[in-house]
Order: structure tokens, then sequence, then C-alpha cells
């Protein structure tokens, strides 16, 4: 019983220097100095160049592929055509920049000359690129067979809706309560239609990977922040045990915002094959243009949503109907897209009576995939828009007819039997809100010039509930040096959580951070966290476990120290490194390692969680528009954000003004343009990714605390939960400017600027 | 096949090049210098900006040629023979202005030749001006525009 008090002060001690304060990232400086390696910059001696001769079709079958005069180039090692690659490939190919036959030569050159010189044959199929039509009986079908479906399949369901017939990946559907009668007792009822774009992640180091077999394991290095999940689907595609895939991190891990959260079949699958074949380490690095296409985007998402309300703003009853892209190829990231637009109305809302349907279809597009909060982002844009259009209908203001019907801590959702536990959205408006009208700016005066205000509020998981149960488990080793490595499931993909480790470690065990070392996602053999850095669940639940080991790391420390030094475990203290007893003895912790460690003493953590706590936020900002040009400037913008602690504050801060540039992208700017499956803007020079410039002038952040019992000192996620609520309060801002409401997005000024000047007309 | 030889990093080198090699492909596969990185392929991003005569260039749209006789510093000979940081590494470590970390060497490199000249005002829009050309996906500029901000007033 001692033992407890001791931990508990402890943790109140050193929290107060290392978990909630601004501690510098620990990968800084490697990066700053231009030393951090990511995976694009690892070439090992005998590594072989592929290459890749890709699809410009949108739906074919490859008839045949004359593989000699690609062989014929002196360098080249291997050719092979698609249906002689390992695993489920097949003799089509389903979309712009699907994979026809790929080449591994000594150099990059050469690799190239050699994709040019290949001769193929391929007869058109016919190719459906739109979702709903796809999903039609009279629909090309895009894979005939349904072998590569099958090991996607997440969870059953039957089809009752007629309409949803072909090329079916996914379908949810829900009935809260009785939507009927709901919509009966409104007073109110609006309907609106929306979508939302085909949006790109844009990470500047494109997919890399390096596929090598030693002996029958397939070795890949290169960052895939879901390890286990991607061994599993690697290993399902080219038919092998998962056990045979490892995967190694490269030094640094390049970013992903979920474009590296999964393998991709262009990549991987392609190199081992190829691998395979000339049992050699086979690097394969898309460029920009396949980065764009070979890979995946956001879910283009149509959304219909109808509300209604009573005259007082009570919402009695709520409909979403979700149709949604997922391109060529299966991921699973359909099915997520759909479930997370089905909970997020109730994450947030109350709402006693709702009915939701959702299909994802399979097409000729590009894939769609896992891109930050996946569903989320699309949904909250239409619900918000929505919610907006409302309000306005029934003439109530915009924040006093949210707060009316939002849900609080202890509420029981009705899709769900568990109460929130956190909840810190209502203050999240409140101190966002303030923020926001601190930042308010005297007008300009000037007639061209419109302003507009817009708020949104949005939710998103932490972990990503895909399973009833998330747990991880971490290592800590120290070593006679006196640096502590921790073995974890994390992937830095820049977000910080190895920093956030080595603060947690710190503060448990009172040895300063800058002697912790965090192994990338060394987990693969050693125990099983298969999810790894996806879903925000890093500093949650890896978190959770990091500090798990580090109490036990701390606990063995003091009862080494204290027969040291002859005094009861209690009365010891480690700061610094070094392990103190009241009357100013002390030992440096590297030598309290015994003879029966060997070199290093290692302990043990792990943690696990049944809840999927709901990051909240409530974001503003304001806009003003050029009505002569129809361009749009945000002046500023608020992301009020419920964290539940802040561990390191300065790096959420990174992690909401992060969310702020996609969430501006995802609203005025960016969409990945595909016209019947083939893209117009593939490449940095059309497709726009924003500057300093079109950041708005003056950010602000909120941190909310809601302190998440579930969550290691009260904390949950943030990377993807800040990233909803961006893009429907600039939306919201524009119809306020413009007295017009955007229903698709993106919105270049040329829209604005035609919407405008019809309007003058009317 | 051309050759070079120029001033690297405070060393000089020689080499033969394909007259048509862009000198980012020189930097990072010849000299392994790569702190230089790669991306776009079309002068958008500036991750591969390096200096040439101190002036902040892509040196994926440079052809390795224009480096003869000249000098050329990448990120890891901005520091040149000390152990210490260059003052506006420094405040990007400092103000958490990096994520990932691709863009950093080059978001570096275009400022320090921006704060190189003397000819700044400091201000935060001018900043945002000279660091367009250099595109970061994490972080949302701002504490890069922290880190700029902050060695430009240290300096005037």
């Amino acid at each position: 019983m001692s033992r407890l008090r001791r931990d508990e002060r402890t943790v109140q001690r050193q929290s107060e220097r290392v978990v909630g304060s601004d501690v510098p990232k620990i990968d800084a400086e490697d990066k700053v100095a231009g030393d951090a390696r990511f995976g694009s910059d690892l070439e090992p001696d005998d590594v072989l160049y592929a290459a890749v001769l890709y699809s410009t079709r949108t739906h074919a079958e490859i008839d045949d592929v004359d593989l000699s005069p690609a062989m014929a180039i002196d360098g080249v090692e291997c050719a092979l055509a698609r249906p002689d690659f390992m695993g489920k490939f097949d003799d089509r190919v389903r979309h712009y920049g699907d994979v026809i036959a790929a080449i591994a030569a000594t150099g990059p050159e050469t690799a190239d000359r050699a994709v040019n010189a290949i001769d193929y044959d391929l007869t058109p199929l016919d190719a459906v690129h739109d979702a709903r039509e796809a999903v039609d009986g009279d629909a090309p079908t895009v894979h005939p067979n349904n072998l590569d479906i099958a090991q996607h399949a997440q969870h059953d369901f039957t089809i009752e809706n007629e309409n949803y017939t072909k090329n079916i990946d996914d379908y949810h559907e829900l009935t809260v309560g009785d939507p009927d009668r709901g919509f009966e007792e409104a007073d109110h009822v609006v309907t609106g239609e929306y979508t939302t774009p085909r949006v790109s992640h844009c990470n500047l180091d494109t997919h890399c990977t390096i596929a090598e077999w030693d002996d029958d394991t397939l070795v890949l290095t290169e960052t895939l922040a879901s390890h286990g999940r991607s061994q599993r689907e690697i290993a399902g595609f080219l038919e092998i045990d998962p056990e045979r895939v490892k995967i190694k991190e490269p030094p640094s891990a390049s970013s992903s915002f979920g474009g590296r959260s999964l393998r991709k079949l262009t990549v991987e699958p392609v190199a081992a094959s190829l691998a395979r074949e000339v049992d050699r380490p086979v690097r394969l690095q898309l460029d920009r243009e396949r980065e764009f296409v070979s890979t995946a985007t956001r879910h283009q998402t149509q959304f219909t949503l109808e509300t209604g309300i009573t005259a007082d703003g009570e919402i009695t009853a709520m409909s979403v109907d979700v149709v949604t892209d997922t391109g060529a190829y299966p991921n699973g990231v359909g099915h997520v897209v759909l479930k997370n637009s089905r909970d997020r109305p109730l994450d947030v809302y109350r709402i006693p009576n709702y009915e939701y349907e959702g299909v994802a279809a399979f097409t000729n597009n590009v894939p769609g995939g896992e891109y930050r909060a996946i569903g989320s982002t699309q949904l909250t844009f239409a619900l918000e828009s929505h919610l907006d259009e409302v309000a306005a209908r029934a003439g109530l203001d915009r924040i006093t007819f949210r707060r009316k019907n939002l849900v609080e801590e202890g509420y029981v959702r009705p899709h769900t039997e568990v109460p929130i536990g956190s909840c810190g959205v209502d203050d999240c408006l409140e101190r966002g809100l303030r923020r926001f009208e601190e930042l308010e700016r005297d007008e300009t005066g000037d007639p061209r010039i419109t302003r507009g205000w817009g708020v949104a509020v949005g939710a998103h998981p932490t972990t990503s509930g895909a399973t009833s149960e998330d747990s991880s488990e971490a290592i800590l080793t120290l070593t006679a040096d006196g640096t502590v490595t921790a073995h974890t499931g994390a992937v830095d993909q820049g977000q910080g959580i190895d920093t956030v480790i080595a603060q947690i470690v710190g503060h448990e065990t009172g040895i300063p951070t800058s002697r912790v070392d965090v192994e990338p996602f060394s987990t693969t053999d050693r125990f099983a966290d298969h999810l790894g850095s996806i879903a925000s669940r890093s500093t949650y639940i890896i978190g959770a476990a990091v500090r798990d080991a580090a109490i036990a790391l701390e606990r063995e420390l003091h009862d080494r120290a204290a027969s040291a030094l002859d005094v009861s475990a209690d009365a010891i203290e480690i700061q610094d490194g070094v392990a103190a007893s009241p009357n100013g003895e002390g030992i440096p912790v590297e030598q309290l390692l015994s003879p029966t460690d060997g070199d290093e003493l290692e302990v043990y953590g792990s943690a696990s969680s049944t809840e999927t706590p709901v990051s909240y936020g409530a974001h503003f900002a304001a806009v003003e528009v050029d009505v002569e040009t129809g361009d749009v400037d945000v002046l500023t913008f608020v992301a009020s954000q419920d964290v539940g602690h802040a561990i390191n504050p300065k790096m959420i801060e990174g992690q909401l003004e992060g969310a702020i540039q996609h969430g501006i992208e995802f609203a005025l700017y960016s969409e990945l343009q595909l016209d019947r499956g083939m893209p117009k803007n593939a490449n940095l020079a059309d497709y726009p990714v924003i500057s300093p410039k079109e950041m708005p002038e003056d950010v602000a952040c909120e941190i909310v605390e809601s302190n998440e019992q579930s969550g290691p000192y009260g904390a949950k996620g943030v990377g993807t939960p800040s990233m909803p609520p961006v893009a429907p309060a600039i939306m919201n801002a524009l119809a306020d400017a413009t007295g017009n409401r955007f229903r698709d997005p993106p919105i270049d000024s040329e829209t604005v600027y035609t919407e405008l000047s019809s309007e003058d007309r009317r | 096949m051309t050759e070079i030889s120029f001033e690297l990093d405070g060393e000089q080198v020689t080499t033969n090049v394909d007259p048509k090699t862009p000198l980012r492909e020189v930097l990072r596969d010849e000299f392994g210098k790569k702190g230089v990185k790669s991306s776009c392929d079309s002068g958008r991003c500036g991750v591969c900006t390096v200096h040439l005569d101190g002036d902040a260039v892509k040196s994926c749209l440079v052809l390795a040629p224009k480096a003869d006789g000249r000098t050329v510093t990448t990120i890891e000979g901005l520091a040149g023979e000390t152990d210490d940081l260059h003052d506006v590494q420094q405040a990007f470590l400092d103000k958490f202005a990096t994520q990932c970390g691709y863009c950093i060497p080059g978001m570096i490199m275009t400022a320090v030749d921006y704060l190189e000249d003397g000819e700044y005002s400091g201000e935060r829009a001018e900043i945002e001006s000279a660091l367009k050309g250099n595109v970061c996906r994490c972080t949302g500029y701002e504490k890069i525009v922290d880190a700029v901000e902050e060695v430009a007033n240290s300096r005037s």
C-alpha cells in the first residue's frame, strides 16, 4: 500500500515539469541539421531499381505483354508482366495508374528506359466513374471474380435497397427511434445535398519501399504506420503466411496523414514480386504523378441530409444518406467512411430519431484511402453546412442552436450503450468564441470587400473503433550508459509521439527526457500491437503502455536504490537520473543495474481500453471575399480543441495548425480532378497545395482539457479530430459573407465570382 | 559527359556528369548529400533548395554544369565547421517548426537567404512571401514563420 502512495506523489511532483510542458521535440536537431534519413534516402549497395509500366486506361484487359525488348537492355535484371506477379494480381487494370508490368534494373534510368521499351496490348472495357452509377445493375463490373474483395470484408451486410445491386464495397444502415414520427413532429424540415472532393495527401516524400527476401520472409523497408494490418494484407494478397512479412521503419518516418497507414497494391506486392524473381533487394519509388494516381485519395463522397427541428430549435429527427467512391480496389476504408459518417452526428448532437444509409461502391477511379479523420471530415463538412442552413431557415442563432442540441458528459448516445466520458465541446465553443471575438477586425469600408464569419463543431474518436478493445505494449530498457530505450508500436511521422513517449518516461522515472531514445515501431517481432500510429491512438493507448512500463521501471529503481542506500523505498527520489536518499546520498540509476540483468534492465508495460473517447472541437473562421474577383481570403481562424490533457502544448498547436492548412485546402483549393477517371492535375504545378500566404493572418489555438479518465494523464487524440471542423467553419463563413451556400468544395475564386455575378443579374 | 568542379560545403569536389543531370541528383547520388531532399520535380515544393554562391536555388531546376567553378552550400554544410547549429536552424528547433522534417532543409536554406541580404522588414507577411516557394505539409507554416521572425528580430 505504501508503494501506491509513493507513485501518486511522484506523479504529481514530476508532472509539473515534464508532462504538460513544451519539451523540445527529440528528433528536431537531426531534422534541422539535415541529418534525418527518410525511406527514399536509403539505397543499399546491391539494390536494384524498379520501374513500373502504369495503365493510362481506366479499365482494360491485358491481352499481351512483350517484355523481350526490355530484357534486351543492358542492366535489366528482371521484367514481369502483371499476370506473373506473385499473389492475386489478375489480367485486368482497373484505374489510371494501375500496374501492367514492372522492371528491375541496375539503375533508375535504365529501368525507366526498359519500361518504355515494353510492347503491350490492352482491350478497353466499359468503365464506371461515378459511385451512384456504379451501384446500378446496368453498370460495368469492376471486380468480376470478387477474389481480392474477400480479404477485406469487415462485416456481414444484407442490402434491402433495390437500387444498390452492383459493385458494392460496403454498406451500413441504422435506425434510431422513429424517424417518420420525428419528422412529423418538426416545425421545420430542411434538406440539403453536399459533395466532398477527392483530395490527395501530397506527402512530400513519395512512396518508396525496399523489398528483400530473406529465405521465405519478405522484408520491406519503408514508413508504414500500421504494421500488423499491412502485414496481414500484403501477405493475404501475396498468398503467403503473415508471419513471413516483416516491416522495417527507416530512421526517420515520412509524413502520412493516412497516406502511409496501409500498403498500396501498386507498391509493396510489385516490389516483392520483382525481388522474389531476382533474389536481390528491389527499391520501388513512385514519382509525383504516381503518388497522385497510384496510391489513394480521400474518398469522394455524396451526402443527402434532412433535419427536422421544433420552432425553438430542438432537433426532432435527422436522416443521413451517403454514397462514397471506393475507387478501383478495396482496402477496408470505405467501411470506415460509412461507419464514421453514420456515427458522427450522434457523437455530437442529441438526435432522438435518426436514420442512416450508406453505400461504398467500386468504380474505375483512383482508389480511396485513409486520410486524416476518415469519413468524419466529409460528414462534418456536410452536417455543419447543413445545420447552418437549418438554423437560418428557423431564424435561429447558429451558436445557440448548436448549443441547444449538443451532447454532454454522461449522455448515452443511442448507437452505443456507453455514456460519454469526457466532453469538452461546450467549453470549446465558449472559449473559441471568446478568442475569436478578441481577434475581430474593423470593417474595411471597401465596397469591393464583403466579410463573414463561420463556426463549426466536429468530433472524431481516439483509436480506430474498429474493434471492441484497443491495446498496446511497451518495453523499456535501461542500459549502462544511463539511457532508456523505448520499444513501442509507435511511428513518429512528425506528430511528435516519440517526444511524448520520452516525456512520459521522464515524468515517471525521473530520468531526463534527453536520455530517452525511442525505437521506431520495434514491436513487429516482440509483441503484438497491430495497429500502430493511426487513428490518433498513439498518445492515448501507446502512451498508456509506456506509462505502465515507466511506472514499473521507476518502482524497480526505487527498490534497488533503497537497498543500495539502505533506506526505505518510500524515501528515494529520482531526479536527473540520480536516485537520492533524504540524507543527500545519491546513486546514478545506471549504477543500479545488477550483474543478473546482463547488459540492461528491461521492463514491460501494457495498456488496453474498451473506450473510444471522442475528441471535440469548435472552430471559427472569418473570411473576406473580393466581389469583383471572387477571391476568398481566410483572415482569422480559431481552432478550439478538446484534447483531454495537453502533454506537450506546442506540439498540439502544431497539429491544429496543420489541420487548418489541410482544411483550407479541402474547402477552397485542393482536388484531384478526374475526367472519366483520367487525371487532369496530377502534379504539384497544377494541383494546388497552399503556401504560408494562404494561411490566415491570425491563427489561434485554444486547448481545452476535459480530462479523459481512460487516457494517460487524461489525454485523448488530437491529430485526426482537429481536422473535421476546419472546412465547414470556412464554408459557413463564406456563406455568411456572400449570402450564397456553396455545397461542393473546393470553391475557387471563379466559382465564387460566377455565383455572385449571376446573383447580381437576378 | 562534362567535368565539373565546385566547392561543396567547404570542400573542393570534381566529378563527371551528363550535362542534363539536375544538380540535385549530383548532390544526392554522387556526393551523398541526402540532406538535400527530392519531391515534386517541377520546382514547386522547394525541398531540394541549396545555395549557389549564397543564393537559394531549387537544385532540381539547376543543371549540374551550372555549378562549375562556383560554391554550393547544402543544409549539411550550413553551420560550417562548428558543432553548433546555424542560428536559423536553432530557431526552427526552438520554435517547434519541425514535424516530419522533410521540407525543413529546403525551408531553412530559403529562410537563410532571405535573412542574409539584410534588407528585410521581418514582418510576417514579408516572411510568408519569402517562403511561399517552399511547401510544408505538416505545420500550417505557423511555427516556421515564427522561427524566421525570431531570427529577423534578433538580428535587427
